[in-house]
Parts: C-alpha cells; structure tokens; sequence
C-alpha cells in the first residue's frame, strides 16, 4: 500500500515542472539497477547497455505525462526499456545484414573479448542456451529466473496471459536443461 | 514453478550459480549514472527546443501543404501529358530541319504551258480590242485643241529640245540683248524665262 502511495506521489512529482527533475533522480535511483540488468540479459555488453538505459530512462521523462497510472510505473518503465533494448539488437542485426539468431550467437562469442565479462565456460553455455530460445521465451525466462518478477507483473510488462507466461517459462527451463545436456 | 523446485526439471541449470553470471560494471557506474542521464536529458531539450525556435514556418503551412503539393503533381501530370503529343528531341532538331529546308532549292514550277492555256486567249482578245479602239479614234488633234496648261506640262517635262536661237527664228519681233542670245545662256534659264512669262499671252499675241 505504501508503495502505490510512494509510486502516485513520485508520478505527480515527476508531472510537476517544479519539482520534476529531483522526482525523475529519485526514480533513477531506485530503478536503474534492475533496469540496467533487465537489458543487459538482452543486449549483453555494458556499453550498449549504458546506451539503451539512458534511451530508456529519458523516453520515461518525456512521456510521463501519457502514463495512464493504470499499470505500475515499474512495470510500464520495464515495458519501455524491454521494446528499446529488442529495438535495438534488431537495429544492430539490420546494420550487420544478419538476423537475430546470428547476432545472438556472435554475441555470446565476443564475451570472451569483452573486458566487463569474467564469465566461465558454463556461463557462457547456459548463455548460448538462453539465446536458443524464441525472443518472447528469451524475455520470459529472465524476468523469472533471474530478476523473479511475479507473472502478474510480467504479464504487465509483455502483455500476455499469467497461464501462456506459466507454459512459455516451463518450455523455456526445460529447453535450456536439455541444451546443457547436449554439451 | 518457483526457483527452489528448478532442480527438479532442470538439474544441470540449478547446478549453476545465479550470483557468478560473469557480467560485470565499471566501477561506480551506478553512481553517475543519473547525472550522466540528467546531462543528456538536457542537451537533448535544449537541442530540440533550438532546432524548433530557430527554424520556423510560415502561418498555415501544414495546413496548406497538402493542397500545394497535390497541385504541383496535377500541373506535372498535364505537362507530361503536353509532352507526349510532341515528339522527341523536336526541339532539338527544329533549327536544322529549318536550316535544311531554306538551304534545298525551291522546286522549278513551269508557267508556260499554264500561260498559254489561260493568258493567249486573253491577250488576243485585248489586242483585237486594242486595235478596234483606235481605229474609232480617229479624229486629229491640232494645237489649237490642247489646253496651255497641257504644253506647259510637256515643256516642264522636258519633251522639247529648245534654244534660244529656235525663239529667235520663231519669235523674229522680239529683241534679244547679247546676254540672252549668248550661247551660254543655258535651257533652264530659258525655260525659267518663259515660265515667268505667261506662256498663254505670248501665243495669244501671236
């Protein structure tokens, strides 16, 4: 209950002019980090990551005022930030005439390169599994596996059933088992 | 499906660390990250606000653009279609179509035989009319006849070839001065003094 009230007050903050930019701070502050790995799951290297989350928290700014407050604001800023970071891998999949399953595992290949990845061999593997799945399986199972949203908040988010959510992550688990089995 | 049941249908998975993903920061990232976006915010509103007050357009222009560009496509159409009817590189190539033409030789048209098929019988019937006419003229012409302004016309008109010396053969009273009768007196000066004569009283006195 405190959340919503804290969560009415911050969006009436954040439409004020006065008092607007020390409302969008404190909204920063408290989302950045589970934004941040929100995208980063998707676009896995730090400095796109850095670039789509400022896209992210900047199109919030501008578009406050069209936020209806029928959702919660963090899921309508994960909705955001999800449709700018598959914005943008598509974007990049387009430059490099590739799709996105081609992206998707040379991106896992220029992890060994990348200086702000220290993963191990099995790290990367349940990587290239996770990206073996269909983009929506993709986004499923990190917003439960990892960040362990509640279905109804994913649903918010992804505009799709609790029930095909439930299925979608089962079929996503199961999947990623028998990938890391196959190795 | 909650987290703590995974090993059940994905043993392999759960065996793997949630904490040790291998993604990592750079260090204090997240501590400028709000000014850094704060930053950019207002570089971007500063941007948009300049681009839009610097560059302006006139009253009404996008309510009006429609209708211009629908009448410049209209205009382009009836040109194109203007086009089609003329054929191509015409006026690329009138000036030496003109030039050739005036160069090549007008075509010879033989008049005679369209002469003598329509301008004989008409010549031949003038003369015949020609010589009727003159042959009912016959009445003589005297100098008593012609009117004195009628010679005066043929003098002034130099069809008479007179000198002082045909006056004075002709005229035998009237005293000519040495100056008159000189040879130099030339036949302007002489038809001069007979035009201040009165021609009409010098016949008539005769």
């Amino acid at each position: 209950m405190k959340r919503v009230k804290d969560e009415e007050l911050l969006v009436a903050q954040l439409k004020n002019p006065d008092t607007q930019e020390q409302a969008f701070r404190d909204l920063m502050s408290l989302y950045k980090e589970r934004l941040y790995w929100h995208i980063r799951k998707i676009v896995l290297s730090h400095d796109d990551t850095d670039d789509v989350l400022q896209n992210t928290f900047i199109k919030v700014f501008k578009n406050i005022h069209s936020f209806k407050e029928n959702s919660k604001l963090y899921s309508w800023m994960y909705r955001i930030a999800t449709n700018e970071a598959i914005t943008f891998i598509n974007k990049k999949a387009a430059k490099q005439h590739i799709d996105i399953s081609e992206l998707q595992y040379k991106m896992t290949e220029d992890l060994q390169e990348d200086p702000n990845y220290s993963g191990d061999e099995i790290q990367q593997l349940l990587q290239k599994a996770i990206f073996s799945l269909p983009q929506k399986q993709q986004l499923v199972f990190n917003m439960k596996y990892y960040d362990e949203m509640k279905y109804n908040d994913i649903s918010e988010v992804l505009g799709t059933s609790v029930g095909a959510l439930k299925a979608s992550y089962f079929h996503a688990v199961k999947k990623i088992e028998e990938f890391l089995k196959s190795y | 499906m909650k987290r703590k049941d995974i090993h059940k249908i994905a043993p392999k998975l759960s065996e793997i660390s949630l904490k040790k993903t291998g993604f990592e920061i750079p260090e204090n990232y997240f501590e400028s990250i709000e000014d850094a976006i704060i930053a950019e915010l207002k570089a971007k509103t500063l941007l948009e606000k300049g681009t839009k007050e610097t560059f302006k357009t006139p009253e009404n222009y996008f309510d009006s653009i429609e209708e211009i560009v629908i009448s410049k496509l209209k205009a382009e159409v009836i040109q194109n279609n203007t086009e089609t009817t003329i054929p191509r590189d015409y006026f690329d190539t009138l000036e030496d179509q003109v030039l050739s033409k005036i160069k090549t030789t007008p075509k010879v048209i033989f008049l005679k035989s369209k002469f003598i098929k329509f301008l004989a019988p008409i010549a031949i019937a003038a003369s015949l009319l020609l010589v009727f006419v003159l042959n009912n003229n016959s009445t003589t012409v005297t100098f008593e006849s012609l009117a004195s302004s009628e010679i005066e016309t043929w003098i002034d008109n130099g069809n008479i070839d007179i000198d002082a010396l045909s006056i004075a053969s002709i005229y035998p009273e009237i005293e000519l001065n040495n100056e008159i009768y000189s040879a130099s007196l030339s036949d302007d000066e002489v038809f001069e003094y007979l035009n201040e004569e009165d021609l009409e009283d010098i016949i008539y006195e005769n």
